[in-house]
């Protein structure tokens, strides 16, 4: 198992603390074990910064 | 909730023209236990990086003063930000997995391993996990979430005499022109029966 891979699993499934209950991607056919991984630490980082938090996706189409 | 019950939730909702995945947030948020605090969040673009991805991680029991709850993050990529139809299918269908039976659920080290060598190996239908096949489950529910009958009926009309094709369909509802196809496509009765009854 690749570092990276062994490290999202850590993140996601920690010894200790909050074990993820659910995972899935939004992916193309291009998509690589690494890069998906890799994808899961890149998430992890941006869940601790506030300025990545969307708090409209449509930007108030409706309205 | 599952996913027929928030389907009538959507259906109770004064008619728009178009359905926003804020709405459809707003439903999960106030009715799906088991969901506590849902929030879409954007990720820095790097080489390989995929459209968009969902973490839920159980809940939070380190505070003794705070109820405890799961939290349930839609991740979309940074670099589809000003693609609004892309964004909208993609945290929609993210956002669909809360849904996913607990047999679908990439919930253990061996089952988020297999779905990544799934995902990169593309196996064929009967080789496939529940943990795999849910995301094609999630893309329609996104689907009959975003364009739910009562808005795609006025379109049909039009689409089967040709009067309307993917391109000024896709631009009306903001969302990609495969969608809308697949939408107005032979599949959509199927899986309304299938998912939403």
């Amino acid at each position: 198992m690749s570092a990276t891979l062994e490290r999202a699993t850590a993140l996601l499934f920690p010894p200790e603390g909050r074990q993820a209950l659910d995972v899935k991607f939004f992916f193309a056919p291009s998509a690589t074990v690494e890069a998906l991984a890799q994808q899961i630490i890149v998430c992890f980082d941006a869940m601790g910064d506030n300025a990545r938090v969307i708090n409209r996706i449509d930007r108030g189409l409706t309205s | 909730m599952l996913f027929k019950d928030f389907f009538k939730c959507l259906s109770e909702k004064p008619f728009t023209n178009l359905i926003e995945v804020d709405t459809l947030a707003d439903i999960v948020n106030l009715h799906h236990f088991g969901v506590g605090t849902l929030t879409f969040r954007n990720f820095p673009d790097f080489q390989g990086a995929q459209p968009g991805n969902f973490i839920w991680l159980e809940s939070d029991r380190t505070s003794p003063y705070e109820e405890a709850f799961n939290d349930a993050v839609v991740f979309v990529n940074e670099n589809i930000l000003d693609d609004l139809p892309t964004v909208r299918i993609v945290a929609a269908k993210e956002l669909m997995h809360v849904f996913d039976g607990a047999e679908q659920r990439a919930n253990s080290p061996e089952k988020f391993k297999e779905l990544l060598e799934e995902i990169a190996s593309s196996p064929a239908r009967n080789d496939t996990s529940p943990q795999y096949d849910a995301d094609r489950v999630a893309l329609w529910k996104a689907i009959l979430a975003l364009i739910p009958p009562w808005i795609r009926e006025q379109f049909v009309d039009a689409w089967d005499k040709g009067d309307i094709k993917a391109p000024e369909l896709a631009r009306r509802l903001v969302l990609p022109e495969e969608v809308v196809a697949a939408a107005m496509g032979r599949y959509y009765s199927v899986y309304l029966d299938r998912y939403a009854k």
